[in-house]
C-alpha cells in the first residue's frame, strides 16, 4: 500500500526529470556543451545561447547569500539553543516560522523598496545588484537554517555538555568544541536546504537583480540567475529558444543535485566521528 | 587535616530545600562515601562541591563550602579553574565525540600545556591510573564511542586525572558496570587516594565498605550519621 | 392568479433575454501595456451590462496572441504588430495609438536626445552621459523590457533597426548590460529613483515622477502623437480568432462595439491614448 504511494512520488519525479532532459538535451547537443555552459552571450533572437553569465550570476548571488545567511543563522540557533531564556525562546521560535512563511514576492517587494535604493544611494551602481540579491536571499535562508540547526543542537545528548563542563570548559568552549561538531550533520542539512532555496528562488530575484545578461563586474553589478532566465522568457519562447530554456533547467537541476551529494558526503563523514 | 569543610550549607532548587543545614569536614587523602537513599540529595551535594549546581537557573544556596580553607563561592573564584581542581565523574559515562586520545588530552590542550611532547606521556599515565591503558594502548585513535560502558567510564576518570585534580568526585560511577570493571576502578581509587581526596557516592553499602575510610549517611538532605573507620 | 401569472411571465421573459446571450463571461489576455486600459473599459462595461463578467489578464503580447490562436482566450491584447504567420490566422482591430517615451530621472539635466543617440546608447557604443550633454563620468543605467514584450519589440523596430548609407537594413541588439524588468510600472519606479537611469515606457504611464525626453526635437505629448509628428508610437490591437463565429456571441460583439463607441473612446483619451478605429478582417 505504502509502496504504491512511494512509487507514485518517485515516478512523478522521474517524469518531470525526463521531460526536462528530453526537451532540453537536443539544444545542448546542437550548440555544444562548452559553448552553452561557458558562452557569455545570450541573444536568443540571433541564435546565441550561452548561459555562462547566468551560471556566474546564480553562483555569485547564492555564495553571497551564504556568506550572510550561514553565520547569522548558526549564531542565532546557538543563541536560541543555549543562551535564550524561556520567554525569549517562546517569542522567537514562532517569529522565525513566520519569517519562513512570507512569500518570496513580498521579500522581492521589500527588496525593491528598501534594499535597492539603499545600495544605490550609499554604494553606487543601479542598486539592482548581486549585493541586493545576497542580502535578500540571505534573509530568506535564515528561517530554514535557524530552525533546523536549533533542533540539531537541542537534541544532542546532555552527556556531551556535562562531560565537557566537568572538565572545566567554559560554556563557549563547550559550544564550539563539542556541541557544534556533534550537531554538524543536522546543521549541514539545514544549510544545504537553505542554499537550495536560494538557488531555486525566482520571483524575488527577477525583481531585485536587474536581469542583465552581461557578466557581472562587481557585487554592485546587475546580474541574471538561471532561474530568472527561465522565468522571464518561458512565457513566450518557442522552438529553439524554448529548448534552450529547458536546457537551462537541466543545468539548474544538476547544480542542485551536486549540492545534495556534497551534503550527503559531509553528513556521512560527520557520523563516522561519532 | 580537612580538605573540604561544608558549613551550615543549605541548597534550594527554586522553593525546594534539597540540602539542609549540612555540616561536614572531609579529610584529605581519604576516601569518603556519602551514602543515602534515592533523592536524598547525594548527587546534589557532590555537584555543589565543584559548583556544577550553578548550571540550574533556579539554584540558590546559603552557608559555605571551603576547600583548603577558601570559600568556593567567593566572587573572584573562577568556576572553570575550580572544576579542574575538583574533577567529577558522573553516573553515566560522558565521552566527548572524538577519539580516545583526544578525549583524555582535551583538558590538557585547553590549558595550553607547554611542551606538547608531554601530552602523550600524560595521557598514558592517566590511562594507567584508571586501569585502562592495557586495553586501549593500541587503539588510541578509535572513537571513544566504540568502547564498552565500563571502559568509557574509566576513560572519563582518566580524562579527569590528566588534569591532576586535588579532589575527585564520583557519583555512583559503577552502577551498571560489570564486576571486573568495578573492581578495577575501585583498585585505582585506592591507589589514587594517596595523591588526592576522593568523595564518592557509592551505589551500595558493600562498595562503601570495600573502599572508604569514612561514611556519611544522608537522608532528605540532612546528614544523619557519620562513621569513621567504617566496617560492617 | 394575476400575481402568479405575472410572476411566471416575468421569469419567462427574463429567461428569454438571457438565452439570447450565449456567453456571459469574456476572457481577454495579452499585453501588459494594453491591460490597464482594457481593465478600465471592462469595468465601465460591466456596470452597463451587469450579467457579463470580463476577465482581463496580462502575460505579454505574444502570450495573448497565442492564447487567442489556441482558443484559451476570447480576445487578445497586443502592443505590437502581428507577425505574418499570426496575421494569417487572426483578425485584429486597432483601438488606439500609444506613444513610447524615453524617460529619465526628474533632475537629470538632459531633456532631449536624437534617435541616433538613443540607438548608440542602447547598443552600448555611447557609455557616458557626458557624450549626450549630461554630466560626464556618469555611466548609463539602462532599462529595457523582457524579450517577449510588445513595448520592447516596438522599440527594437523603430529605434534599433535602421537603413544605412548602402541601403542595407541593420538591426542592432540592445546591449547585454542593460537591465531587464517585466513591466512598465517597474521601469518607471526604478528610473524615478536613479539619476543615471534611462528607460522607455508607454506615454499613458508617464507622470510627474519621471521626465519624458524630446525625441529628435519633438516633445512626447498626446497632440504630437495624434498629429503624427512624434513618430515613436505603437498601435494597440485587439486580436480575434475568425474561426469562432461572433454573431452568436453577442457579449463579445457588444464589448468591441463599446470600445469603439464614444464612451469607450472617452475613457482612452482620459488616459492619454489616441483612439483610433481601424478594423482588419479576413
Amino acid at each position: 500500500m505504502f509502496l504504491i504511494f512511494a512509487l507514485t512520488s518517485i515516478s512523478v519525479l522521474a517524469v518531470i526529470t525526463g521531460f526536462i532532459f528530453m526537451q532540453g538535451f537536443p539544444l545542448i547537443a546542437d550548440v555544444g556543451l562548452r559553448d552553452f555552459l561557458f558562452g557569455t552571450t545570450w541573444e536568443p533572437t540571433r541564435g546565441q545561447f550561452g548561459i555562462g553569465a547566468m551560471i556566474a550570476g546564480s553562483l555569485a548571488v547564492t555564495f553571497g547569500a551564504a556568506l550572510i545567511g550561514i553565520p547569522v543563522g548558526i549564531c542565532c540557533s546557538i543563541f536560541m539553543a543555549e543562551f535564550a531564556p524561556g520567554i525569549v525562546r517562546k517569542i522567537f521560535r514562532p517569529a522565525i516560522q513566520l519569517l519562513a512563511g512570507i512569500p518570496s514576492v513580498v521579500y522581492g517587494f521589500w527588496g525593491i523598496m528598501f534594499v535597492v535604493p539603499f545600495i544605490r544611494n550609499y554604494f553606487g551602481g543601479p542598486g539592482l545588484s548581486i549585493l541586493a540579491g545576497s542580502i535578500v536571499l540571505g534573509i530568506m535562508m535564515l528561517p530554514t537554517i535557524i530552525s533546523i540547526s536549533e533542533v540539531a543542537i537541542v537534541s544532542l545528548s546532555h552527556t556531551y555538555k556535562e562531560g565537557a563542563l566537568a572538565l572545566g570548559m567554559t560554556h563557549w568552549q563547550t559550544i564550539l568544541a563539542v556541541q557544534l561538531p556533534a550537531a554538524k550533520s543536522g546543521i549541514v542539512a539545514g544549510v544545504i536546504l537553505g542554499l537550495g532555496r536560494a538557488l531555486g528562488e525566482t520571483m524575488a530575484v527577477i525583481m531585485i537583480l536587474g536581469n542583465a545578461t552581461a557578466l557581472p563586474e562587481s557585487i554592485l553589478s546587475p546580474v541574471r540567475t538561471l532561474t530568472a532566465n527561465i522565468g522571464l522568457e518561458m512565457g513566450y519562447a518557442t522552438g529553439v529558444h524554448r529548448q534552450a530554456l529547458f536546457a537551462t533547467g537541466i543545468v539548474l537541476f544538476i547544480i542542485i543535485m551536486l549540492l545534495n551529494i556534497i551534503a550527503q558526503h559531509l553528513t556521512n563523514r560527520g557520523d563516522m566521528i561519532e | 587535616m580537612n580538605k573540604i569543610e561544608i558549613k551550615d550549607f543549605n541548597f534550594f532548587y527554586g522553593k525546594n530545600r534539597v540540602i539542609r543545614n549540612f555540616n561536614l569536614n572531609i579529610e584529605a587523602n581519604k576516601i569518603t562515601s556519602i551514602f543515602g537513599p534515592a533523592n536524598s540529595g547525594t548527587t546534589t551535594l557532590l555537584c555543589c562541591l565543584n559548583r556544577f549546581c550553578d548550571l540550574n537557573n533556579e539554584a540558590r544556596y546559603s552557608g559555605d563550602i571551603l576547600i583548603d580553607g577558601k570559600s568556593i563561592f567567593a566572587p573572584k573564584v573562577s568556576v572553570t579553574a575550580l572544576r579542574r581542581r575538583v574533577g567529577m565523574v558522573f553516573e553515566v559515562p560522558t565521552p566527548l565525540p572524538m577519539s580516545i586520545f583526544d578525549n583524555v588530552s582535551y583538558g590538557l590542550r585547553l590549558l595550553h600545556v607547554k611542551r606538547k611532547q608531554r601530552i602523550p606521556e600524560i595521557v598514558e599515565m592517566s590511562l594507567r591510573q584508571a586501569a585502562l591503558w592495557d586495553e586501549v594502548k593500541n587503539r588510541l585513535n578509535f572513537p571513544a564511542a566504540s568502547l564498552s560502558g565500563g571502559q568509557q567510564q574509566r576513560m572519563c576518570i582518566a580524562r579527569i586525572l590528566a588534569l591532576e585534580p586535588d579532589v575527585l568526585l564520583i557519583d555512583r560511577a559503577c552502577s551498571g558496570l560489570d564486576p571486573i570493571s568495578t573492581a578495577k576502578i575501585e583498585g585505582s581509587l585506592m591507589r589514587l587516594k594517596k595523591q588526592m581526596t576522593i568523595v564518592i557516592s557509592p551505589h551500595n553499602i558493600q562498595q562503601a565498605n570495600r573502599i572508604s575510610e569514612c561514611v556519611v549517611f544522608m537522608q532528605k538532605g540532612e546528614w544523619v550519621e557519620k562513621i569513621t573507620d567504617f566496617r560492617i | 392568479m394575476i400575481i402568479v401569472s405575472s410572476a411566471v411571465f416575468f421569469t419567462l421573459s427574463v429567461d428569454g433575454n438571457n438565452s439570447k446571450i450565449a456567453k456571459t463571461r469574456i476572457t481577454i489576455a495579452g499585453s501588459t501595456s494594453v491591460q490597464p486600459y482594457i481593465g478600465l473599459i471592462s469595468e465601465e462595461y460591466e456596470k452597463k451590462f451587469m450579467s457579463v463578467t470580463v476577465n482581463v489578464q496580462g502575460g505579454g503580447s505574444s502570450n495573448g496572441i497565442k492564447a487567442v490562436i489556441d482558443g484559451t482566450a476570447d480576445i487578445g491584447m497586443s502592443s505590437r504588430a502581428l507577425k505574418p504567420d499570426e496575421a494569417e490566422k487572426l483578425d485584429y482591430i486597432v483601438i488606439a495609438r500609444d506613444g513610447l517615451v524615453l524617460i529619465t530621472h526628474k533632475d537629470n539635466p538632459v531633456d532631449r536626445l536624437s534617435i541616433e543617440q538613443v540607438r548608440g546608447i542602447y547598443s552600448g557604443k555611447i557609455t557616458d552621459w557626458g557624450e549626450v550633454g549630461g554630466e560626464s563620468g556618469r555611466a548609463f543605467h539602462l532599462f529595457t523590457r523582457e524579450a517577449g514584450s510588445g513595448t520592447r519589440m516596438v522599440f527594437e523596430e523603430e529605434i534599433m533597426t535602421f537603413t544605412n548609407e548602402e541601403g542595407e537594413e541593420i538591426v542592432l541588439t540592445i546591449t547585454a548590460e542593460s537591465m531587464v524588468l517585466n513591466s512598465n510600472g517597474a521601469i518607471k519606479a526604478m528610473v524615478s529613483g536613479d539619476l543615471n537611469a534611462l528607460g522607455f515606457i508607454s506615454l499613458g504611464m508617464v507622470d510627474d515622477t519621471v521626465r519624458g525626453l524630446q525625441l529628435d526635437g519633438v516633445a512626447p505629448t498626446l497632440e504630437n502623437v495624434n498629429k503624427g509628428v512624434y513618430r515613436l508610437y505603437r498601435e494597440f490591437l485587439l486580436v480575434l480568432n475568425p474561426q469562432i463565429s461572433y454573431s452568436d456571441s453577442n457579449a463579445i460583439n457588444d464589448f468591441i462595439n463599446f470600445i469603439l463607441s464614444e464612451d469607450g473612446r472617452e475613457i482612452l483619451v482620459n488616459e492619454s491614448l489616441v483612439p483610433v478605429a481601424a478594423v482588419h478582417c479576413h
